[in-house]
């Protein structure tokens, strides 16, 4: 019976890939790329893993989904035109099809060996949960464990937010902000931006003990920061460079100085001393929620609208 | 035949129709959704091969898989404002060797 | 203490990013110079305590092996961080002076976390935590190709950034097959468990495709000229010399770690004939450019092509013939990354002086900006693999080893290739002695751009005459291995 579920959850999944790959029109292939996301939270949840399947909903469906849309909108349409069969014809047609068969064909021969591997990490994530200063096995791994790799990856969500910035070849260019002066609109948001900060602390808070963390909370955080941003609320933060600079270090800087403290008390990078682990790594997560927030949001704002400003520069 | 072993296959079925799409797409966002639909299909592999060789839920590549989300967000980003500045300039939205594919 | 040191190589950069971008401009400079003398000290400190005591490994959080990622002290990382070192130093010096300000304050950023990835990459010994610095490093890298701003940068970036990702997701899928396979991330651990199996032959051949995609190994080069040669100078000269050799180390040190056995000697041949293949094609297209730049990137193609001849000679058959393939193969790493530097930046300096891009425009250059002729000239030297220099003892190291083994075919392909850099690097000389009757019309680029070209340029020349305590710490190394 089980089978038959995820049998049925595969055929859906692959027929929204195909179809998100094959179909002609850009905004298709979009939407269908965020129910394949959804598909997918679906079957984390039947791997056994809610964390990602909660990530993959809120960023992987929910936030990339956001980006491609908003960059979809800003092609205009010429650009989304229909392919047209004649494109079988085609050697990278005939190339791509081979490339995707052999990479098939050479993962399966891989996935159908027995394993049998000799060193089970599962055992010592368990064993030393209580060791590092909360109880849910995957932030023990994302901020202690392995905290380094964690580190560097919000290093990377602050480099890729400057690469944006620095891509907007005038600072002073103001961000246009679309207003969408719609009564309704201001009056449901009264409603949900308070729920969308609690979902948000409410999953960094339930991070130390079960499914949730810096990442969804982030991403949720976001959420709410673009909603409000749509709705016609543009606040001079958005413009002003040094305060976005500013959101985009803060979690990476508490980080690093958390980091650089525990290098003298514990003679390793991120060695929390055993009664600060849990404190630290609030902290920690507390500003990385915050930052990720701020760059998720500021990588959709200071991508709007690029087009514009430079094709008028370019007309003048 | 578990789940975790079934799942691992569809990563693979996700990973051959991203590199199709990556290699046959010449459209710039086209080609980063099928890198989207690739890394998807790593992840699969990632957790439900580890998983289906340890016979349980195993925790760190759950874990590494977060991490890989949110690199893959930060790629998709990236190549986006990319994509959108080059389409300002350009006025195209294939690479300049692509354009007489099309 | 052994944990400041280790870490440091991380941390310093990482806060330098972090300053850079929250201080106003002014400032850059002056905390570049104290951060860069920071690392420099630091990673002196690191040599010192190694050839003392030997290797060392430190496993960040204060975890044990599985659970937490190693940092390890070892000959090649030691030599890589004090090159990555002089050879950022030296570019972040030229591009003080080079870039416009407003550039200049979008590139340190970009420059400071290169260096965090650099120094990840050389240090790390955990499979994931190498992806995550391989992919910081490819953003920092196409952030930089980017600052150009132009539409062939823009271009240039886009390619990169997406031959870079697929590359990226064949080293991931591979470090997926392994996991699975063996249940340990750490590379010290995987060397221990590692056997040949269908599962681990293909993960390894995903994550050689996908690290030979982010070097730029023949065929899967066509990202590389127009990025490192369209680039903003200082940026090439980083891309060229730094950024790819990353992506090689990592493929390098899971050659050296993993135990192939029998299968070496194919795997190696197919890898050598990527190379051979690349050293010819790359020295080809290099011969046939016709823009100063793009004749110095064409050249890396092939350069990699003389890395990659490490593979079929290091293969376990000969243990001399192996030590001299990997000390003739980390010397022309070394004097590549010297020389390539060095030869950027001296074209980027002839380009100021011409104004113009194409070759024809460098007639009478000879006579009247000779600095910069003799700082393109002395890299050169080291490229095409004349003595003295270290390029020149790194290929005679390798051609030892094939003369060794009997593997007649590198060595044809290695004289080969030099002939082939030889006249690439002519061709560029003659068209600078040619004489015109224009005079002096050229313009004068700043003292500082020419002596740090030059800089680097005797110093792949003086690698040379200390190559031999490059090749003592390597032999330290294998004496202290367990």
């Amino acid at each position: 019976m089980n089978e038959l579920i995820d049998l049925a959850l595969i055929a859906i999944l692959l027929f929204m890939a195909l179809f998100s790959v094959l179909s002609a029109v850009l905004f298709k292939a979009i939407i269908f790329f965020i129910l394949l996301g959804l598909m997918l939270a679906i079957i984390w949840i039947r791997l056994d893993a809610p964390d990602i399947a909660l990530a993959e909903a809120a960023i992987g469906a929910g936030i990339t989904g956001i980006l491609f849309l908003n960059a979809q909108a800003q092609l205009p349409p010429q650009h989304t035109q229909a392919y047209t069969v004649s494109m079988c014809k085609q050697s990278r047609f005939w190339f791509a099809l081979i490339a995707s068969l052999s990479t098939m064909i050479v993962l399966t021969l891989a996935v159908n060996q027995p394993l049998n591997p000799t060193i089970s990490i599962n055992q010592p994530i368990i064993e030393q949960l209580n060791a590092s200063g909360v109880e849910h096995p995957i932030t023990a791994i994302l901020l202690n464990y392995r905290s380094f790799d964690t580190l560097l990856e919000i290093a990377v969500l602050v480099q890729v937010a400057v690469i944006a910035l620095s891509l907007r070849q005038h600072e002073h260019i103001k961000i246009h902000s679309p207003t969408l002066p719609n009564p309704l609109l201001h009056a449901c948001l009264t409603l949900f931006l308070p729920m969308l900060f609690l979902v948000s602390m409410y999953l960094l808070w339930a991070g130390a003990s079960q499914p949730g963390g810096a990442f969804q909370a982030g991403s949720v955080l976001a959420a709410a920061f673009i909603l409000f941003y749509l709705a016609g609320f543009n606040t001079p933060i958005n413009n002003h460079e040094l305060y976005l600079k500013f959101g985009w270090v803060f979690g990476l800087s508490v980080f690093l100085m958390v980091g650089i403290l525990t290098l003298f008390t514990g003679d390793a990078l991120l060695a929390y001393p055993l009664e600060f682990a849990g404190v630290s790594i609030f902290f920690i997560e507390f500003a990385v929620t915050l930052s990720i927030g701020w760059i998720l949001f500021s990588l959709f704002v200071l991508s709007q609208n690029i087009s514009l400003s430079n094709v008028k520069e370019n007309n003048e | 035949m578990n789940s975790y072993l079934i799942f691992s296959y569809a990563g693979v079925a996700l990973c051959g129709i991203g590199v199709f799409g990556f290699i046959f797409h010449s459209h710039l966002i086209k080609r980063l959704i099928a890198f989207n639909i690739l890394s998807n299909g790593v992840f699969l592999i990632l957790v439900g091969l580890a998983q289906n060789a340890q016979k349980q839920p195993d925790h760190l590549p759950q874990a590494l898989v977060l991490t890989g989300i949110v690199v893959a967000v930060a790629a998709t980003a990236l190549a986006l404002v990319l994509i959108k500045q080059w389409y300002a300039i350009s006025q195209q939205t294939t690479l300049p060797e692509d354009q007489e594919h099309q | 203490m052994m944990g400041v040191a280790i870490s440091m190589p991380v941390i310093l950069p990482l806060l330098g990013a972090i300053i850079s971008l929250l201080l106003p401009a002014r400032y850059n400079n002056r905390i570049a110079f104290i951060f860069m003398l920071g690392l420099v000290v630091n990673a002196a400190w690191l040599l010192m305590h190694f050839s003392a005591q030997g290797p060392y490994q430190q496993v960040m959080g204060g975890w044990t092996l599985p659970l937490g990622i190693a940092l390890r002290i070892d000959a090649l990382a030691i030599i890589f961080s004090m090159m990555s070192c002089v050879v950022a130093s030296v570019c972040g010096f030229y591009a003080r002076f080079y870039l416009r300000a407003k550039q200049l304050k979008q590139f340190w950023p970009f420059f400071w976390f290169l260096l965090t990835a650099l120094n990840t990459i050389w240090l790390s010994a955990d499979l994931f935590n190498l992806y995550v610095g391989l992919e910081l490093l490819t953003f920092s890298a196409v952030g930089l190709v980017a600052l150009g701003q132009n539409k062939h940068a823009l271009a240039a970036a886009l390619r990169y950034l997406f031959a870079a990702l697929l590359g990226s997701m064949g080293y991931l899928l591979g470090i997926a097959l392994l996991y699975a396979q063996f249940g340990t991330l750490s590379l010290s651990q995987l060397s221990d468990a590692f056997s040949l199996t269908t599962t681990s032959a293909v993960a390894l051949g995903f994550m050689f495709i996908g690290l030979m995609m982010k070097t730029a190994v023949f065929p899967l080069h066509t990202w590389l000229p127009p990025a490192h040669g369209g680039s903003l100078t200082p940026v090439s000269a980083l891309l060229s010399a730094l950024v790819i050799k990353a992506s090689f180390y990592i493929l390098l040190r899971l050659w050296m770690a993993l135990p192939f056995g029998e299968n070496a000697f194919v795997i190696g041949s197919l890898m050598g004939t990527l190379g051979g293949t690349a050293i010819i094609w790359g020295s080809w297209m290099a011969l046939n450019q016709t823009q100063l730049k793009q004749i110095v990137a064409y050249s890396t193609l092939a350069q990699i092509g003389y890395f990659m001849l490490i593979f079929p000679l290091f293969s376990y058959s000969d243990p001399t013939a192996n030590q001299y393939a990997l000390h003739g193969g980390v010397l022309m790493l070394l004097s590549h990354a010297l020389a390539k530097a060095g030869m950027f930046l001296a074209a980027g300096n002839l380009l100021i002086c011409t104004n113009k891009t194409d070759l024809t425009s460098l007639a009478g250059l000879s006579r009247y900006r000779p600095l910069n002729i003799f700082a393109f000239g002395l890299a050169g030297v080291s490229i095409m693999g004349l003595p003295p220099s270290g390029g020149f003892n790194g290929k005679w190291l390798l051609v030892q080893s094939a003369l060794m083994q009997s593997k007649w075919v590198w060595l044809i392909i290695i004289l080969l290739g030099s002939l082939l850099s030889a006249a690439y690097i002519f061709k560029v000389f003659s068209y600078t002695y040619l004489e015109t009757k224009a005079g002096d019309k050229f313009e004068q680029p700043s003292a500082m751009l020419e002596w740090s070209a030059l800089s680097l340029s005797v110093l792949s020349i003086l690698l040379g005459f200390f190559s031999v305590w490059v090749l003592d710490l390597l032999t330290l190394a294998e004496m202290r291995m367990p």
